[in-house]
């Protein structure tokens, strides 16, 4: 058991082999050897987002570790942009909760997390208008109508035919 | 909270799980996304390779210079290497079209200096060889540049047999000849050190062909200056018993021998027998030899026999893997894994359904090609939705084993050993998914092929890169109208990139989709189909980007409008030998349609403009 405290001050005692699903926590608990009291702390991370990931954590902690260097195991993750049933129903969440997994994932080095993430936000914007996309994500248009017809031309191929 | 408080190597993360036309609309979204992906284009465009499948599965590892030498079919077109990886996602993504028939009318090249008569022939595209390999009616061999349309190396007539049959990959050249019937193989002068073969060849050559080039070369080419496309003499492959069909994927040659009574694996570079596989006795008619064999083709794990009577599948390694485990007493666990003890030998396709209670009957998926009532988008092409009957109950054919009037006339497995196509001389095609699950009693083939009556009787067939292409002609002797026959390509599209295809929405969709191939769609090649010249294709071939065919330069100006058609000719008998070789649509040398794209003329554009504000 380690003993974690998130941004808020709110501390987790959790299962070593859980907290190692992150590179980052891994790589401090190997400097803090075995004194199980000390406490590790997480400042990015306020514990609403830190109680989803360790859920996340819990669920994967069987899983083989990906090898870091793995170049072509990982475009082959790539290709697919599937995502398991539990991690759906997982990352089915507001899309503020949703960016704060993501950043979370990144800061903590959760590569397979951080993956379920991106693809999600991927899927949510694949198919959709530009349009559709700034509503999705409030963006403004700040593009002149010169400026968008000039991005139609050089992108015109990847137009439907 | 918006997305833009996301660091942008999280952004990037994102877009590299997006397809092209989600990285077009999100350049359009605003200046700050336009230049995450401007700035990022190369890391972005090259996961949208991988993506899309456009290069291969181990696109993330290749480097650019690489996938150029790969699509070689795609950068001869244009002259141009590809500028980045947003430039190989366009044109790779327009080839997809161009075999769609939605983007720019094929281009037609006829290859004169291939000759009047060509039989059969063989490509090699990579850069520094170029060329196509030809035999002749009238005999002889050519090897021509594909570029520059002249004559590289020639064996004469009084060498090389008429109406011999070629093979070749990889820089070996394979042909057979009479005295004694056996199979002369040739390999690239350039690929190897000296004049002799080496001397670890069992199967040398003969002196009669090792003297060939100082005999039958042709003038015009020379083995004193081995250029390009020279070839020079590396085994002779007489077997036991004659050869009939065969078919080389490198490094093996597959031959089926004239009475059907045994296949042969001959491994060319070392020019060593691997195996003899009989054929086996319950594949055999009663009271015959051997089985007749009218094709032969080799897959990665299987040899195909085309018969009167269906398609042979025969595993390879049979008798290896046999002999192992009675030397061993146990099975290899290391051996094949496709072939456990319970596993048949060989399989006959089609086989009776398993599942019907009267053993004769055979099932499969039915489909029928219609019409697409679409907009056209080229001039040469024209699209057909294969689709399943509206009467769910029709969905299946059941046919009469044996009565079917089977003929097959041809099969190609896939390079990956799994899918195959077979056509038969009634015009019957069938699409195979994955039919090792019926070696491994894991599937029938009722519940994997899909049976399309093309209504023509199917002749010759293609099948790379999950794509099919089918040359029909009418059956003799029935009237021509109401049967649509030519050359047909079909789109599997069992890969990727099939989604980017199809997210348009497709008049295919109001239609009920066949079974195992949903997606499958066809186009005719409309400049093809003139019935006499389309009678006599003796070849088809396809590349990455091009349908290759011997064709008649007259039927070509003929659609081209340069000259008017031929009037019908009761007198002009197409059988063998007795074809009248001075009619001008006997004159055959190869043609290439070429689909890559070309850079585009203003008027082709103006064109396509236009024709899409019309639809």
């Amino acid at each position: 058991m380690v003993i974690i405290r998130t941004a808020d001050k709110e501390k987790f005692t959790v299962d070593r082999d859980v907290a190692e699903c992150s590179v980052l926590l891994k790589n401090l608990l190997e400097d803090v050897g075995e004194n199980e009291e000390e406490e590790i702390p997480v400042q990015n991370i306020n514990s609403s987002v830190f109680r989803k990931v360790l859920e996340w954590c819990e669920h994967h902690k069987n899983d083989p570790r990906p090898a870091s260097d793995d170049s072509a195991a990982e475009e082959s993750r790539r290709r697919t942009t599937d995502i398991s049933e539990w991690d759906q129903k997982f990352i089915a969440v507001d899309q503020e909760m949703l960016f704060e997994i993501i950043l979370a994932a990144n800061y903590l080095d959760i590569k397979p997390l951080l993956d379920v993430g991106c693809k999600t936000v991927a899927n949510m914007i694949k198919g959709k208008t530009p349009e559709e996309i700034r509503k999705l994500f409030n963006i403004t248009n700040d593009f002149t109508p010169e400026e968008e017809a000039q991005i139609r031309r050089e992108n015109e191929w990847a137009e439907d035919r | 909270m918006l997305l833009y408080t996301l660091p942008p190597e999280i952004i990037l993360n994102i877009l590299r799980y997006c397809d092209i036309k989600t990285l077009y609309a999100v350049q359009l979204v605003n200046r700050e996304w336009l230049e995450l992906v401007r700035e990022n284009e190369n890391t972005v465009y090259r996961a949208a390779t991988v993506y899309h499948g456009f290069v291969g599965p181990s696109a993330g590892l290749m480097a650019l210079e690489d996938v150029s030498k790969s699509w070689v079919g795609i950068t001869r077109a244009v002259g141009k290497e590809f500028k980045g990886w947003k430039d190989v996602c366009r044109r790779r993504f327009e080839v997809e079209y161009n075999w769609e028939g939605r983007g720019t009318t094929p281009k037609t090249t006829l290859l004169r200096s291939t000759g009047r008569d060509v039989h059969r022939f063989k490509l090699d595209e990579r850069n520094e060889r170029r060329f196509v390999i030809t035999t002749h009616r009238r005999g002889g061999l050519k090897v021509v540049c594909m570029d520059t349309d002249t004559v590289l190396f020639e064996l004469g007539k009084h060498y090389v047999r008429h109406f011999a049959h070629c093979e070749y990959e990889n820089g070996f050249l394979i042909f057979d000849r009479f005295h004694p019937h056996s199979l002369e193989i040739w390999r690239l002068q350039d690929e190897w050190e000296g004049s002799l073969p080496p001397t670890n060849i069992i199967y040398r050559p003969d002196e009669i062909q090792l003297d060939a080039p100082r005999r039958y070369l042709e003038p015009n080419t020379s083995l004193t200056n081995p250029g390009r496309g020279s070839f020079a003499p590396w085994a002779l492959f007489t077997p036991e018993h004659s050869p009939r069909a065969y078919r080389f994927v490198y490094p093996t040659l597959l031959v089926g021998s004239e009475w059907g009574q045994e296949l042969y694996l001959f491994d060319v570079p070392s020019g060593t027998l691997e195996e003899a596989i009989p054929i086996p006795m319950e594949a055999v008619p009663q009271g015959a030899n051997g089985v007749h064999i009218n094709y032969v083709e080799l897959g990665a794990r299987h040899a195909f026999v085309c018969t009167p009577l269906g398609v042979l599948i025969l595993s390879r390694h049979q008798h290896r893997a046999d002999s192992q485990r009675q030397q061993n007493g146990h099975t290899q666990p290391n051996g094949d894994t496709n072939r456990n003890a319970d596993a048949p030998l060989y399989l006959d396709f089609p086989s009776a359904d398993p599942g019907l209670r009267i053993p004769q009957l055979v099932r499969h998926y039915a489909a029928r090609m219609v019409q697409s009532f679409g907009p056209p988008s080229n001039a040469a092409m024209r699209e057909f939705i294969v689709t399943a009957p509206r009467v769910p109950e029709q969905s299946t054919a059941l046919v009469r084993l044996g009565e079917d009037r089977q003929e097959f006339t041809a099969v190609h497995v896939s390079p990956d050993g799994k899918d195959f196509v077979a056509i038969t001389i009634f015009g019957i095609a069938y699409f195979v998914r994955d039919f090792e699950r019926v070696f491994r009693g894991e599937a029938t083939f009722s519940e994997i092929a899909l049976r399309i009556n093309m209504g023509t009787s199917a002749l010759n067939l293609a099948f790379e890169n999950d794509r099919a292409v089918i040359q029909t002609h009418h059956f003799l002797g029935y009237d021509v109208s109401g049967q649509i026959h030519g050359i047909f390509v079909f789109n599997l599209h069992t890969r990727p990139p099939y989604e980017v295809i199809k997210t348009h929405p497709h008049p295919s969709q109001l239609l009920p989709q066949p079974a195992i191939f949903p997606q499958l769609s066809a186009n005719q090649l409309l400049y093809f189909r003139n019935p006499l010249p389309l009678r006599l294709v003796s070849c088809l071939k396809m590349t990455k980007t091009a349908v290759w065919l011997d064709w008649s330069t007259r039927a070509l100006e003929e659609v081209e409008g340069k000259v008017s058609p031929l009037p019908e000719d009761d007198e002009f008998e197409i059988d063998g030998d007795r074809m009248r070789e001075e009619h001008p649509y006997a004159t055959r040398m190869v043609c290439r349609i070429d689909f890559a794209p070309q850079e585009p003329s203003e008027e082709a554009e103006t064109e396509r403009r236009y024709m899409h504000m019309q639809f």
